[in-house]
């Protein structure tokens, strides 16, 4: 709004026109937009309008928009088989707990990785660890699962018999364990997205003007102190940009990393089972769209209470670095 | 010596005989009662029809067929009438050992009447894949329909269970406009599904077109009926199941074991321990989520398989109980427990996923299987061959009444032709046998005592397997491996089975959908532990029952009660 009011002020009559003016002389940014608004309509918002199934019981009446209108509501119902178990603490806890750390460690690792690799001289090995960092990313969570599985398998599991075993140890029960699951899930997390976030903020780094370190390094600044009084200040507005975006999702777990990796198992659910999967067992035989919904409006609606939330805390710190 | 020996063969022959035409002529045949007192049939259809004798338990249970007119219908010995014309004829039934007792069918053949217009219709199945060849076989359909229904069919199929389920729960939701849909309690949900009205009620058109009624019967038809509505034909199967083992073939004839004298689970425990010891690499029993031991239990669930609440099957109480805290379960667990302490159930078993999969690896000698005459056969191939021991009783539950069915969406266009399209399933054998093989001299071919062999082609690009998917399958082709007796082994299965007072009872969780959510979760948390013995049994059931108890799984049982008993006093089962 400030900035509008701030364009506008000069002359009140283009003001009232703002829009047309707008368009007259900006017209091909317009259009360029234009194929990106109408998909984020249709795929986006005019969905939105499907929201009230979460409060409907849902019956099948001819179509999907008479069935939409012609259900029954039931109020908040939907809603009451997330919060009426003995689960619900434990899987809010795993949620926001492990997302907690998702965040952290996504923010230092990725930084620490795009900063170092982008120190190295040969460019040609520079790409060759991107790649194999990268890697991880295209490999779908059932093939991680597989992955885990064949180390950690109990009897036929890489740690098992070819690591524990000769030193004489005897075989863990890797699946039935609890203990060692946060650090596998967060292992595997870091493992497979790292390399994603490295080339963004790789992408971020080649684009700090080159100036900026001739100048430090004619100063004497040491390359720790360039890292720390360049880099990592320029970094800053994509970090906080990229994190504002994670926190929006705090209540949405990874649905592929904590079904499949733990392999739906029940004795360390306790530390495995989050809101997803909870939403998963629970609906998975049912088909009532009105109670999954209710799940999906669940986080949406804490996922933007949350992102408001972190949103206003930056703006009290730093209000240009803040998102809106 | 020799002659004190065949005096006393002699008399020892005499005596047989005469005991056993005693007992022969003791109990003559007095009525014959027909399945069917009249039958409506479509030229180029087949009926299968069976008698009844009273009193029931009269030795003289042969009867010979005759027809009135070849040319309208014609009846084999087996009393499968086939509807060659237009017209009407009477089947004659005498009994061969008094030709005063009789009866007669009363069959009247009807012309299809074929629509003008083509009609495509949309069919969705559950199976192992869509097969390479599924248009070429659906071409033939078509032309062999066009002067009966004059219709094409798109086939679609999706891998069992959870892919299926999926795909064919979001076309439902979104009103997807298809036309034939497979349904069960077990994969895409038919209760649910139908009591959400996502399927067309069917009984108008069974009334319309009698074909399917009078091969299922009322009461198997009944069986999936809510409320009195049915919303999808069950397939003509077996009507019944029993649990038990499927053993390794090659280990059963090296250990030599008399699969005969196994009845019990403990019978098998012996050759448990032996197979352990002596061979390497092999572990004795494959237990993966629910098919484990446990089964054999026989839990009659009111709800699904993991939602509490269930009746004993032997039609002695009423009493809905919690089957996974009840003692007969923990004393289950318990044993299963000890078969995994000596290692007869693999390590890993709370983490396997997929049993046919696991089935194949060879690494196995026993699984708990559900079954039925051939069971074995059907299951062999690949590399590895199975042999099965029953240990439980034939039973006739919900669990087969609403095992595979088929339903018209509530979204199809093209309702009565799809019915009608269903019916030639379970009329007609040539369509259910392109459905189920694919192209005879393409896929399979036909050997001398009619039984089929595939051929290479037909394995790898429309292998035809799990016939009772849809339709009648009495009327399917007999494999080369499979048992030329056995559609008769399945009828006297059927009758061999104890039919539950339950059948036809259907939960209505609305009421206590939270909790049964709640309680599903509990369950799918401790089951797989339990089930292979994998977890200290009296830790892990006192956490779940509490956990269970937080979840209000007594609400649910007490709904269940109050919902059970209503229905009989409803429908006049008592105890």
């Amino acid at each position: 709004m400030d900035s509008a009011t701030a364009l506008g002020t000069p002359a009140v009559k283009k003001k009232k026109n703002g829009l047309l003016y707008q368009l007259r002389t900006n017209w091909p940014l317009f259009a360029m937009l234009t194929p990106g608004v109408i998909i984020l309509i249709i795929n986006n918002y005019i969905p939105m309008f499907g929201i009230i199934i979460a409060f409907k019981r849902y019956r099948f009446f001819g179509s999907f928009f008479e069935s939409l209108i012609q259900s029954d509501w039931i109020g908040l119902k939907n809603f009451e088989f997330f919060t009426k178990t003995p689960y619900a603490f434990q899987m809010t806890r795993n949620t926001l707990l492990y997302n907690a750390v998702f965040i952290v460690l996504g923010l230092i690792i990725p930084v620490f990785f795009a900063i170092a690799l982008n120190e190295i001289r040969s460019k040609r090995l520079s790409k060759l660890y991107q790649s194999f960092i990268f890697l991880p990313y295209f490999l779908s969570w059932i093939v991680v699962s597989y992955l885990a599985y064949s180390l950690f398998s109990i009897e036929s599991g890489f740690i098992n018999k070819n690591i524990l075993a000769p030193l004489g140890i005897a075989p863990v029960e890797w699946y039935s364990e609890s203990v060692y699951w946060p650090f596998i899930l967060v292992f595997f997390q870091l493992w497979k997205y790292t390399g994603y976030n490295v080339v963004v903020y790789l992408a971020a780094i080649s684009g700090i003007d080159p100036e900026y370190y001739e100048a430090a390094e004619i100063d004497g600044a040491t390359k720790w102190q360039q890292i720390r009084l360049i880099t990592i200040p320029l970094l800053q507005n994509l970090m906080i940009i990229l994190t504002l975006l994670a926190v929006g999702r705090i209540f949405n777990a990874d649905f592929g990393l904590f079904y499949n990796v733990p392999r739906n198992s029940g004795s360390i659910s306790s530390v495995t089972m989050v809101i997803d999967t909870y939403v998963y067992n629970a609906l998975r035989n049912t088909n009532n769209i009105g109670m999954a919904s209710a799940a999906g409006t669940y986080q949406a609606v804490i996922g933007c209470i949350t992102v408001f939330t972190a949103n206003l805390i930056v703006r009290k710190i730093d209000k240009e670095s803040a998102l809106f | 010596m020799k002659k004190v020996l065949s005096v006393v063969l002699c008399v020892l022959l005499v005596l047989s005989l005469s005991i056993s035409s005693f007992a022969i002529s003791s109990v003559p045949v007095k009525t014959i009662t027909p399945s069917a007192s009249s039958l409506t049939m479509n030229i180029g259809t087949s009926m299968g029809t069976s008698v009844t004798f009273s009193p029931a338990n009269t030795t003289q249970k042969l009867v010979k067929y005759s027809t009135s007119n070849k040319k309208v219908a014609s009846v084999n010995g087996d009393g499968i009438i086939k509807a060659a014309g237009a017209g009407s004829a009477v089947i004659s039934i005498i009994s061969s050992s008094n030709s005063k007792v009789k009866a007669t069918i009363k069959v009247t053949v009807k012309k299809y009447t074929v629509p003008k217009k083509q009609t495509t219709l949309t069919m969705t199945m559950i199976g192992s894949k869509q097969e390479a060849d599924t248009a070429l076989v659906m071409k033939k359909v078509e032309a062999y329909l066009k002067d009966k229904l004059n219709v094409k069919v798109n086939l679609q199929v999706y891998a069992y269970t959870d892919p299926y389920t999926t795909k064919v729960n979001t076309m439902l939701a979104a009103g997807e406009s298809f036309d034939v849909c497979f349904t069960s309690s077990w994969a895409a949900n038919y209760y649910t599904n139908a009591g959400s009205g996502y399927f067309t009620e069917l009984n108008g058109y069974l009334k319309k077109y009698p074909a399917i009624t009078q091969i299922l019967g009322k009461e198997f038809l009944s069986g999936s009926a809510i409320d009195g509505k049915n919303y999808g034909v069950p397939t003509n199967k077996e009507q019944v199941h029993n649990w038990g083992y499927l053993l390794k073939k090659d280990l059963v004839a090296k250990y030599k074991i008399d699969t005969t004298k196994i009845t019990k689970m403990e019978d098998l425990e012996s050759w448990f321990a032996k197979i352990k010891a002596s061979e390497p690499g092999i572990t004795p029993l494959l237990a993966v989520t629910m098919d484990t031991p446990f089964k054999f239990l026989d839990w009659d669930n009111l709800g699904d398989d993991d939602v509490p609440g269930a009746l004993y099957s032997d039609n002695k109480s009423s009493k809905v109980i919690n089957q996974f805290t009840a003692p007969e379960s923990i004393a289950m667990y318990k044993k299963l427990r000890s078969y995994y302490e000596k290692g007869w159930i693999a390590k890993d078993a709370a983490t396997m996923q997929n049993t046919t999969e696991m089935m194949k690896t060879n690494k196995y000698f026993a699984v708990e299987s559900s079954l039925k005459p051939g069971k074995d056969v059907e299951m062999s191939g690949g590399g590895v061959d199975w042999v099965q021991v029953d240990i439980t009783k034939p039973v006739m539950s919900n669990r087969e009444t609403a095992g595979a069915l088929l339903a018209i969406p509530a979204a199809s266009k093209n309702k009565e032709i799809a019915f009608r399209f269903i019916e030639t399933l379970y009329t007609d054998a040539t369509v259910k046998n392109l459905f189920n093989y694919g192209i005879e001299g393409v896929h399979y071919k036909v050997n001398a005592d009619g039984r089929i062999t595939q051929t290479q082609t037909g394995i790898d690009r429309f292998n035809g397997k799990d016939t009772w998917r849809f339709g009648d399958s009495f009327k399917d082709l007999l494999r080369d491996s499979e048992d030329l007796q056995k559609m008769k082994k399945f009828l006297a299965y059927n009758k061999a089975g104890l039919p539950l007072k339950s059948l036809g009872f259907v939960f209505d969780k609305t009421p206590v959908e939270t909790q049964v959510s709640a309680c599903k979760n509990v369950i799918q948390t401790y089951y797989k532990e339990l089930f292979v013995g994998a977890a200290d049994v009296d830790a892990t059931v006192k956490k779940m029952s509490d956990e269970l108890d937080a979840s209000g799984v007594n609400d649910i049982l007490k709904e269940m009660q109050s919902q059970y008993d209503k229905w009989c006093a409803k429908v006049g089962v008592k105890y």
